[in-house]
C-alpha cells in the first residue's frame, strides 16, 4: 500500500496518515492482523516528524483501528469499530449537502456512494 | 619532476572520470535522466533525445579541454606554481563539467513542463510504499573490527609510530560509523511495483556496505605497508599506489554496477504512476526539502549520499565544502610559504631549540648524548609521518643505520646536526644557512665542554664530539 503525504494540504499530516490507514482497511489493502511500520521507520521513510506519526497511531488506536503489543508491534485490529461515530455521520451529512448544492440529484449521489463503496471492497 | 608525475597520476585522470560519470547520467535510471524525472514515453521523444545527445557532446568537449589544461600544468617548474596551478585546475575540472549538466537539466525541465509531464498536483507530495520499507539490519561493527585490530597489532612491531597506528585503527572504526550513519535507510521507490522497490533498496544498501568494508580493510593494508616497507620508500610508494588504484577501480565498479542494475531493472518503469521528487532537487544536484526532517539523503542515482540544504547543518556542510574548494588554489601558496619559512636553531639556558613557524623541537642539552655535524643526509632517509618537500623536511623519518629519526631541516642546505639523546632517540636538524647550523653546533659543543658530560667522537662522514 502506498501512502501519500501532501505537505501543501490544509489537512494536518497526522490526519492524512490516519485517513489513509482507515481507507486502506476499508479497501482491504490492510488486513486484520497485518503489521504496520514502526513509528521510526515510517518517519525515516517519509521524512515527516516521528511525533506526527506517533500522533496518528495514537488516534488510530483510540478509534480501535489498530492495536499495539510489545511483541508484534503495531497491527491492524481484528475487531475494527462496529459503532459509527456521530462525527462521521455529521461529516457525511456535510458532504452530501455539498453535493446537493453542487446540483447532484439524489440518484446521482446514491450512484456515487455505491461506486465509492464498491471500490473499497 | 617527481611532484609533477605524482600530481598527474593522482588527479590527472579526473576529467576522464567526470566524463564517464556525467555521461552515464544521460541514461535513464529510475525514470531519471540528467536529474529530471520523465515518463516512459520521454525515452522516445525526439526533443529529449536531442537534448541528451547535445549534453553528451558538450561533456566530452569540456573534459577534453580539461585534459589539455592538465597537460599545460606540466610546464611549470617551481613547486609553488606547480601546486597552485594544479589546485586551480582541480577546482575547474570539478566545477566546469557541471555547467552543461545544469544547462541540460534546466532544458529538460522546461520540456517536461511544455509536454505536461509535471505531476502538478503531486509536487509537494511524498509517497511511501509501506510494504517495501527496508529492514533495519546493519552490518555488525564486528566485521570492521579486525581491520582496526590489524592496525593496533602493528604497534608491537613499530612502537615509535603508535600514534599513527591508533589513528589508522580509529579511522577503520569511523568507516563503520560512516557506513551506518551516512546512509538514509529509505526505500528506492520508483513506481507502485513493491518487488522492484525492495530489490532496488537491497542492491543499494548491499553495495554501500561492501564499499565501506573494502575501504576499512584497505586502510589496514596501508598501515601494514607503512610498518614493514618504511625502509624501502620506492617499493612502499608503488604498493600504496597499487592499493589505491585497486580501491578506486573497485569503488567505480560498485558504483557502476549499482547504476547498471538501476537502469536495467527500471527500463519498463514510468508507464503509469511514478515517483517524482524533482522539485526537491535544485538543478538535479542539491537536495532542498524543508518538509524532510533528515539531514542525510541518498542520491537518486548510484550509491552516494547528499545533504538536505533546508537543514542548518546541511547549509553549514555545503558552505564548508564550497570554502574548501575555493581555498584549494591557496594550498600551493601555503605550501610554498611552509617550504621557505625560516628554520632557527638556538641554544639557550640549557635547552636546544629548533623551530620553523609553529613547529618547535626542544631538547635539554643535558639529555644529549652525542652530536654529529653531517655534510650529507643519511642514506635512504624516508618520511613516515610529516612534511616532505624539496626545501623542507619535518616530522618522523627513518634512515639507514640510525633507524627512526625526528627531522626538521632544509635538505638543500648542508651541514646538518645529527643528535642522539641519552634515551637513544635521534634528531636531525638543519637551518637554511650553513653558518647558522655550524654556530648551533659550536654552541652545543661549548655547552658540552662546560657541562663536561658529552663525549667527543670523530666519525668518518662528519665532525662530531
Amino acid at each position: 500500500m502506498i501512502l501519500k503525504f501532501d505537505f501543501a494540504s490544509k489537512v494536518p499530516l497526522y490526519m492524512q496518515l490516519r485517513n489513509q490507514i482507515v481507507i486502506g482497511i476499508a479497501e482491504g489493502k490492510l488486513q486484520a492482523g497485518e503489521k504496520l511500520p514502526t513509528v521510526r521507520a515510517l518517519a525515516d521513510e517519509s521524512g515527516i516528524n516521528s511525533m506526527t506519526v506517533s500522533k496518528a497511531y495514537q488516534l488510530l488506536k483510540q478509534e480501535n483501528y489498530i492495536v499495539t503489543d510489545r511483541r508484534g508491534g503495531t497491527v491492524v485490529a481484528s475487531n475494527t469499530p462496529t459503532k459509527v461515530d456521530p462525527k462521521t455521520v455529521n461529516m457525511l451529512r456535510l458532504h452530501i449537502s455539498e453535493l446537493r448544492v453542487a446540483g447532484m440529484s439524489k440518484e446521482e449521489v446514491m450512484d456515487l456512494c455505491e461506486k465509492l463503496y464498491e471500490e473499497g471492497i | 619532476m617527481a611532484l609533477k608525475l605524482i600530481l598527474w597520476a593522482s588527479i590527472g585522470w579526473m576529467p576522464i572520470l567526470m566524463c564517464v560519470m556525467l555521461n552515464n547520467e544521460a541514461k535513464f535510471k529510475k525514470n531519471i535522466a540528467v536529474g529530471v524525472t520523465l515518463p516512459h514515453e520521454a525515452r522516445e521523444d525526439n526533443d529529449v533525445l536531442q537534448i541528451l545527445k547535445n549534453y553528451k557532446k558538450w561533456m566530452i568537449i569540456v573534459n577534453v579541454i580539461m585534459l589539455v589544461l592538465a597537460c599545460a600544468c606540466m610546464f611549470f617548474n617551481s613547486d609553488v606554481l606547480i601546486m597552485t596551478s594544479w589546485f586551480i585546475w582541480l577546482d575547474v575540472a570539478i566545477v566546469v563539467p557541471y555547467i552543461p549538466y545544469v544547462y541540460t537539466n534546466t532544458k529538460l525541465k522546461e520540456l517536461k513542463a511544455l509536454r505536461g509531464w509535471n505531476h502538478t498536483a503531486e509536487q509537494q507530495t511524498v509517497s511511501v510504499n509501506i510494504d517495501a520499507l527496508p529492514d533495519n539490519h546493519w552490518i555488525s561493527p564486528w566485521v570492521f573490527l579486525p581491520s582496526a585490530l590489524i592496525c593496533l597489532v602493528l604497534i608491537l612491531f613499530d612502537p615509535e609510530m603508535s600514534v599513527m597506528y591508533i589513528l589508522f585503527a580509529v579511522t577503520c572504526l569511523l568507516f563503520w560509523a560512516s557506513y551506518r550513519y551516512l546512509y538514509r535507510n529509505k526505500a528506492e521507490m520508483v513506481d507502485e511495483n513493491t518487488e522492484l522497490t525492495i530489490v532496488l533498496s537491497r542492491i543499494r544498501k548491499y553495495n554501500w556496505g561492501k564499499m565501506w568494508i573494502i575501504t576499512s580493510y584497505a586502510m589496514s593494508v596501508y598501515a601494514v605497508m607503512m610498518c614493514f616497507f618504511q625502509n624501502a620508500p620506492v617499493l612502499s610508494m608503488v604498493l600504496i599506489v597499487a592499493v589505491t588504484i585497486i580501491l578506486c577501480v573497485y569503488a567505480f565498479k560498485i558504483e557502476f554496477k549499482t547504476r547498471y542494475l538501476q537502469e536495467k531493472l527500471t527500463k519498463d518503469s514510468g508507464q503509469e504512476w511514478y515517483a517524482d521528487e524533482d522539485d526537491h532537487w535544485i538543478w538535479g544536484i542539491f537536495y532542498y526539502n524543508p518538509n524532510d526532517s533528515r539531514l542525510i539523503i541518498n542520491s537518486r542515482i548510484g550509491i552516494n549520499s547528499s545533504v538536505n540544504l533546508a537543514k542548518t547543518a546541511g547549509k553549514i556542510i555545503m558552505a564548508v565544502t564550497v570554502l574548501l574548494l575555493a581555498a584549494m588554489p591557496f594550498m600551493g601558496v601555503w605550501m610554498g610559504a611552509i617550504g621557505s619559512q625560516e628554520i632557527t636553531a638556538v641554544v639557550d639556558q640549557g635547552t636546544f631549540t629548533v623551530s620553523a613557524g609553529s613547529t618547535v623541537y626542544q631538547i635539554k642539552t643535558s639529555d644529549i648524548k652525542e652530536v654529529t655535524l653531517l655534510e650529507e643526509l643519511p642514506s635512504h632517509l624516508s618520511r613516515k609521518m610529516g612534511t616532505g618537500m624539496d626545501t623542507y623536511l619535518e616530522g618522523k623519518f627513518s634512515a639507514d643505520t640510525i633507524g627512526n629519526v625526528t627531522v626538521l631541516l632544509d635538505p638543500t642546505v648542508s651541514p646538518y646536526l645529527l643528535i642522539q639523546t641519552n634515551e637513544g632517540k635521534y634528531y636531525l636538524f638543519g637551518t637554511r644557512d650553513a653558518d647558522k647550523t655550524k654556530d648551533a653546533y659550536q654552541q652545543l659543543k661549548s655547552t658540552a665542554m662546560q657541562e663536561e658530560v658529552l663525549p667527543v667522537l670523530q666519525l668518518s662522514h662528519g665532525l662530531s664530539w
